[in-house]
């Protein structure tokens, strides 16, 4: 199919991304549209697709994401096409669309949808038949009375005496009457409406929960590269951090009011991303000299030739190397469980992008007592004192724990297992610090408040974060 | 295939050396490449729109060697630089030799040198000695820049490196030149993808992995690289080769070290020396000369249980 440029929905493809979180550019597109220009692309859409990957995607997580918007919109550019059929077509869709949200609820919704529109429904007909009924009982009673007083106005003759002594009567039985109808049609009638309204609420309620449903199409760039899951899996799993992030405030504040896409909603909880945690670990560094003397100090040797008056041997000094020793003790399974995605990308990019000169990592369960283990199934365990032998007063320590923030409670004795941990931290190591999935809000009259007043304790946010690291630079 | 308009150079990957064929300059022997269109065309594409291209993919799959058969199809020169671990991104633009111009001055002062030599000395110019990126940069006629296995390096370096390749031209600190490319290069980087590069620095690159090639490729390039081989053996030893492989992705997924495209090279080569009927009914039973494909105990021990 020989695409013409105009049709190419290339700014979409380029909006998309951008809003999935790569970082392109206006230069990034110009490049594209000059290529286009001489020819690279425009055979079919794999040649598209291959010319857009080249130059917009950088890292197998994000050829992931290119792949499923690009599918995604090339399946729609196909309809212009077909439009004449589109027109017709259109009225119909509507209100099938209206009610194919239904089909996207899951099944507990639905059966409770269904229901409570059920109930609404024999609510109201019962209200009407009662009202019906109860109308018609009344309807029965005053017709023998209206009966009644006209027959002696038939057979007297004076006419006009009788009648306005017993009209009077009939006077007080019909009021009655019109009363008890008003009062069951404006029963019957509020009944109605309140109904209707209900029925409608519920209507708006079910459509806002399966738009949100639908809207879940930002993809995270977590997603396993070399051939990984299948677009399916990728829609249910964790967002994108960096979409995330601007939304949840993670980013400048002005980000936060251009930045609320309606696509997305702030419900997941990863508020640091990827590229935030590389560089904030890259802060930790305490570049020291040390090993092989490699480098050249012009400074020095321009010196030394200037005190000795003549020139020897230049000065050579070692070069400067990473001396951080970190060690990372990741709280894993029970309460947090959900903040597994969270621990493994702080260890992941403390391990490969923190640039760090040693990292160590250790897993424990609750609180750090007796064991710590080396991987986070809880298999090879080392006993701590034997571990806290190898490190040293350089060592800074990162715990990552929710310290009972997450099922909320005070625990004595876990309180004071972790305190005596952190005492034995004390004596061996330099700066510690603790960090705490739950925010700040959340630890009032928890373990996690007691242990704050231990160690210093932060959530994790961009801020937190970075404040964490300055403590273990010992600022 | 693509035709670049404009700059006029186009890579086909249709241009290949004989084999036994060596490089006028260096006189190392020269091997045919056959990369994938795909490949064929991001070169094309970073050609025409001047900016370096980044290879990654799994070490032995052939990144380096794009670069030499870039060369020789265009006839161009080809720089190396190859960047270790110690590297900084100045080193490979220009050294400014500080020692000899304080020894000079030293030689100088002591009445050693002639006239000329002192003249020499003021001009700090001839101190200044260019690495691959500058002599790129400097030469008239366009060439070839292989920057290999950049995430060696610090994290920095390829942020250094920015300036020079966005605009094109870079700054003696010490002469205070500036040296604009006079025929920007075609800029070629490999990584092996040991650490993650800094998004600057990948923002200004256009991006290719080289997958490992599909069967039909892996039997046209072996047949290609020896072409007195018979063709079952050629065609058996291909076939044993990618099952080891899909076993080796079973059992230790895509973390561990997988055998390569130059690992199966260097194995036929080995296997052509031996009579043939020997080969080929080696190659139905045990894995003749596992050495060359298996580089660790883990990967020994798990092929020695299954065969």
């Amino acid at each position: 199919m020989n695409l013409q440029q105009d049709d190419l929905p290339l700014i979409d493809l380029f909006d998309r991304l951008r809003d999935a979180g790569l970082p392109l550019g206006i230069g990034e597109y110009q490049l594209v549209i000059k290529a286009l220009q001489v020819g690279f692309g425009i055979p079919d859409h794999d040649a598209l697709a291959r010319l857009c990957r080249t130059l917009w995607v950088k890292t197998p997580e994000e050829e992931s994401i290119f792949d499923h918007h690009f599918q995604k919109l090339f399946s729609q550019a196909e309809l212009p096409q077909s439009s004449p059929k589109k027109e017709i077509v259109k009225p119909k869709k509507s209100l099938e669309q209206r009610f194919t949200f239904l089909k996207d609820l899951r099944p507990p919704e639905r059966f409770l949808s269904t229901t409570s529109l059920v109930l609404l429904i024999i609510f109201l007909s019962a209200t009407l038949s009662v009202g019906w009924y109860l109308q018609k009982t009344q309807r029965n009673a005053p017709n023998p009375e209206l009966v009644e007083p006209t027959k002696p106005n038939l057979t007297d003759v004076p006419l006009v005496e009788p009648t306005p002594i017993e009209t009077p009567e009939t006077i007080r039985t019909n009021p009655e009457q019109p009363l008890d109808i008003f009062k069951v049609v404006v029963f019957g009638s509020f009944l109605t409406t309140f109904s209707f309204s209900g029925t409608y609420a519920v209507w708006l309620l079910l459509q806002w929960l399966a738009s949100r449903r639908t809207q879940r199409e930002p993809l995270s760039p977590e997603a396993k590269p070399h051939g990984g899951p299948s677009i399916s899996e990728m829609i249910q799993s964790t967002e994108d951090p960096i979409q995330l992030a601007k939304a949840s405030g993670g980013g400048t504040t002005e980000s936060q009011n251009q930045s609320t896409p309606k696509l997305f909603k702030p419900t997941e909880y990863l508020p640091v991303t990827r590229r935030q945690m590389k560089q904030s670990w890259r802060f930790l560094r305490r570049p020291v000299r040390q090993g092989p003397r490699t480098e050249l100090d012009i400074d020095a040797t321009v010196e030394q030739f200037g005190r000795k008056g003549s020139f020897l041997e230049p000065v050579l000094v070692p070069r400067r190397v990473n001396q951080t020793e970190l060690l990372i003790l990741v709280d894993h399974d029970g309460s947090m469980v959900p903040f597994h995605d969270l621990s493994k990308r702080l260890v992941d990019t403390a391990v490969h992008a923190g640039r760090l000169g040693k990292t160590s990592l250790y897993y424990f369960q609750n609180c750090p007592t007796g064991y710590l283990w080396k991987d986070p199934y809880r298999q090879e365990a080392q006993a701590i004192p034997i571990l806290l032998e190898q490190l040293s007063k350089r060592t800074v320590v990162m715990i990552v724990s929710d310290a009972g923030a997450a099922r909320g409670g005070f625990n004595q004795h876990r309180l004071n297992l972790t305190i005596e941990f952190l005492e034995l931290l004390n004596n061996r190591v330099g700066y510690g610090t603790w960090l705490n999935p739950m925010s700040q809000e959340r630890w009032d009259n928890t373990t996690a408040a007691s242990i704050a007043g231990h160690i210093s304790m932060f959530e994790v946010s961009r801020q937190g974060f970075q404040q964490s690291i300055d403590v273990l630079r010992g600022r | 295939m693509v035709k670049a308009v404009g700059a006029g150079l186009e890579y086909t990957s249709k241009k290949q050396p004989k084999i036994g064929e060596r490089d006028p300059k260096t006189q190392q022997p020269l091997y045919p490449y056959f990369p994938n269109p795909e490949l064929v065309e991001a070169v094309n594409l970073a050609i025409y729109l001047e900016r370096p291209l980044l290879l990654k993919g799994e070490p032995g799959c052939g990144k380096t060697q794009l670069a030499k058969a870039l060369a020789y199809e265009l006839a161009l020169d080809l720089e190396t630089w190859f960047v270790k671990s110690t590297s900084r991104a100045k080193d490979g633009l220009y050294s400014y030799d500080a020692i000899g111009r304080l020894r000079d001055a030293q030689m100088a002062s002591t009445g050693r040198l002639s006239e000329q030599q002192i003249e020499r000395i003021d001009k700090p110019q001839s101190y200044v000695k260019l690495g691959p990126l500058g002599r790129a940069f400097v030469s008239p006629k366009k060439k070839v820049m292989l920057i290999d296995e950049i995430d060696k390096a610090d994290i920095d370096f390829p942020n250094d490196l920015l300036l020079e390749l966005d605009e094109k031209r870079f700054v003696i600190d010490e002469t205070g030149q500036t040296i604009p490319a006079q025929n920007p290069p075609i800029v070629i980087i490999t990584s092996n993808n040991e650490k993650d590069l800094p998004d600057a620095f990948l923002r200004r690159c256009l991006f290719y992995y080289i997958q490992f090639p599909e069967k039909q490729q892996l039997v046209n390039i072996v047949r290609q690289l020896f072409p007195g081989s018979s063709e079952i053996l050629l065609s058996k030893a291909t076939d044993r080769f990618l099952s080891l492989r899909d076993e080796m992705k079973r059992t230790t997924g895509f973390s561990g070290k997988l055998a390569s495209t130059s690992e199966l090279i260097d194995w036929i080569a080995v296997l052509n020396r031996y009579p043939q009927d020997e080969v080929i009914s080696k190659l139905e039973g045990k894995l003749p000369f596992p050495g060359v494909l298996l580089k660790s105990w883990e990967s020994h021990q798990q092929y020695l249980k299954s065969s």
